[in-house]
């Protein structure tokens, strides 16, 4: 728990420029900045950078959302009727206790396309992020307007994706 | 396990109770906190960076401000121990003095977040019905803003120039995470207070002709209040994280005001040839923010009976 702490509590630009510098320029394993073009390969590493702190907070997530469902009756069933510790946590308890998870992420998806103004900044990505950071340094609202509607039209069918995901985590919830 | 359920009964039942043998919910979370470890090291932590922005003097007796561009950019040594910045600035004297921004910024960013939140928040689930509409609502939109982008908007509206002084550069700083923070303890307290509002000895102290107020401030505050000082305590660090990064887009904290978030970013640029820059600021503002996530943490464990 005190690694989810420290990723949490490591801001993204420290963590971004001391990998760049630690990954990219001493040992040399990622490239340093994106080219245009943006290979996959040099996505690597500012992709970690930016899931850093998503990745701990889920960890949490997770963590006390299973706590809590491992009291649960079913549990108990489960395991009264002989099933293997690793198919009562990894198949019951896990299902049941994805649901505040995937709420998390699906929140988090739009922050994560439209907030990454640092990690584009410091590993020089052409990105939506920075593209609405200097419309509004360059007070263009036409393209400040055209990307934020973009963004919510992407945040809106995420979360109608995440709506259809809980039917399927847990099938007493109906959409009728 | 007794003390474990006094503690319960007094959360749901007695407030202040007088009861010698009894120990009140806060008695209860500071024996709990006391002895864990983690609570210990971020409390150490935390006082030597209090001390830090309160007295750097007591640290370091080079003057930040005192630079000579012949020292430009030299790696640490017995006379510097952090080495020097592009500006041939002392790094560890900066980074010393730098503590005093993040700190004032955080505490009174989660002070003023905390006191407004709270209070609307205990209003809006108090009363219910239109207060509760009106405040949630108007809550709703702030809580939609990204905050990155709204926190430029406030910024570039009110741009800070080296010649606006320190004081007004952080109060616009805090102001702006103030308006974009204070919707997360608005519904923290508003749930809190929800759950306690129906509790029997509210109800009692109704029947006894307690006025409203009288209500809010003796029965229903101190008993929803628990949530929100463990979360204040978390959001103080990242209220840091949030100046640090504002400062390093260059909208937050401006120069003569030294903050650890524009060293870092005036570091950048030279990584290659001199990490020192970088990674000393870096080290002190990451270990900051830990501790005080380590403390929030471990409140919240001793605050939330459930998880004992």
């Amino acid at each position: 728990m005190i690694s989810t702490l420290a990723a949490i509590s490591i801001p993204v630009f420290v963590l971004g420029t001391t990998l760049q510098y630690l990954l990219g320029i001493q040992f040399p394993i990622f490239s340093p900045t994106v080219p245009p073009g943006a290979p996959w390969s040099s996505l690597i590493l500012p992709g970690f950078v930016l899931a850093a702190v998503s990745m701990a907070y889920v960890a949490r997530l997770v963590r006390s959302s299973l706590v809590e469902n491992l009291r649960a009756d079913y549990v108990r069933t489960a395991t009264a009727k002989g099933l293997a510790r690793r198919r009562v946590v990894g198949l019951h308890v896990m299902r049941n206790s994805l649901i505040p998870v995937v709420t998390f992420i699906g929140a988090d998806f739009g922050a994560l396309m439209g907030g990454a103004i640092v990690t584009e900044g410091i590993f020089n990505i052409n990105g939506v992020g920075n593209l609405v950071y200097r419309g509004i340094v360059g007070q263009e609202g036409a393209l400040v307007t055209a990307v934020t509607t973009l963004l919510v039209l992407v945040f809106l069918v995420v979360n109608l994706l995440v709506d259809l995901l809980y039917g399927f985590l847990d099938p007493r919830i109906r959409y009728e | 396990m007794s003390s474990h359920i006094s503690a319960e009964l007094e959360a749901e039942g007695r407030p202040g109770g007088t009861d010698p043998r009894t120990r009140s919910l806060s008695r209860d979370a500071w024996e709990d906190l006391r002895h864990r470890p983690l609570f210990l090291v971020s409390a150490v932590l935390i006082g030597i960076f209090l001390l830090m922005a309160a007295f750097p003097s007591l640290f370091t007796s080079t003057d930040p401000r005192a630079c000579d561009l012949a020292l430009s950019r030299q790696a640490p040594s017995r006379e510097a121990w952090f080495g020097y910045s592009s500006l041939g600035c002392d790094v560890y004297a900066n980074t010393i003095y730098g503590a005093r921004a993040s700190i004032v910024v955080g505490l009174a960013t989660t002070i003023l977040v905390s006191v407004l939140g709270s209070a609307l928040g205990t209003l809006a689930g108090f009363y219910g019905g239109k207060a509760d509409t009106v405040l949630s609502r108007t809550a709703d939109i702030f809580f939609g803003i990204p905050f990155f982008l709204g926190a430029l908007l406030v910024l570039t509206t009110f741009p800070s120039t080296p010649d606006t002084p320190a004081w007004q550069t952080i109060g616009k700083v805090v102001a702006t995470l103030v308006i974009l923070g204070w919707p997360q303890f608005l519904r923290l307290m508003r749930s809190s207070v929800l759950q306690v509002r129906g509790a029997d000895y509210v109800e009692a102290a109704r029947a006894l002709g307690a006025s409203n107020g009288r209500l809010m401030r003796r029965h229903v505050v101190p008993n929803s209040l628990s949530a929100v000082i463990a979360v204040a305590t978390i959001s103080l660090g990242s209220f840091i994280v949030a100046e640090a990064t504002l400062s390093f887009l260059g909208i937050g904290l401006q120069p003569p005001v030294i903050s650890w978030g524009e060293q870092i970013s005036s570091a950048v640029p030279y990584v290659r040839i001199a990490p020192h820059m970088l990674f000393f600021p870096a080290l002190f503002l990451s270990v900051c923010v830990l501790s005080f996530m380590m403390l929030g943490d471990a409140v919240k464990d001793a605050l939330d009976p459930k998880l004992r």
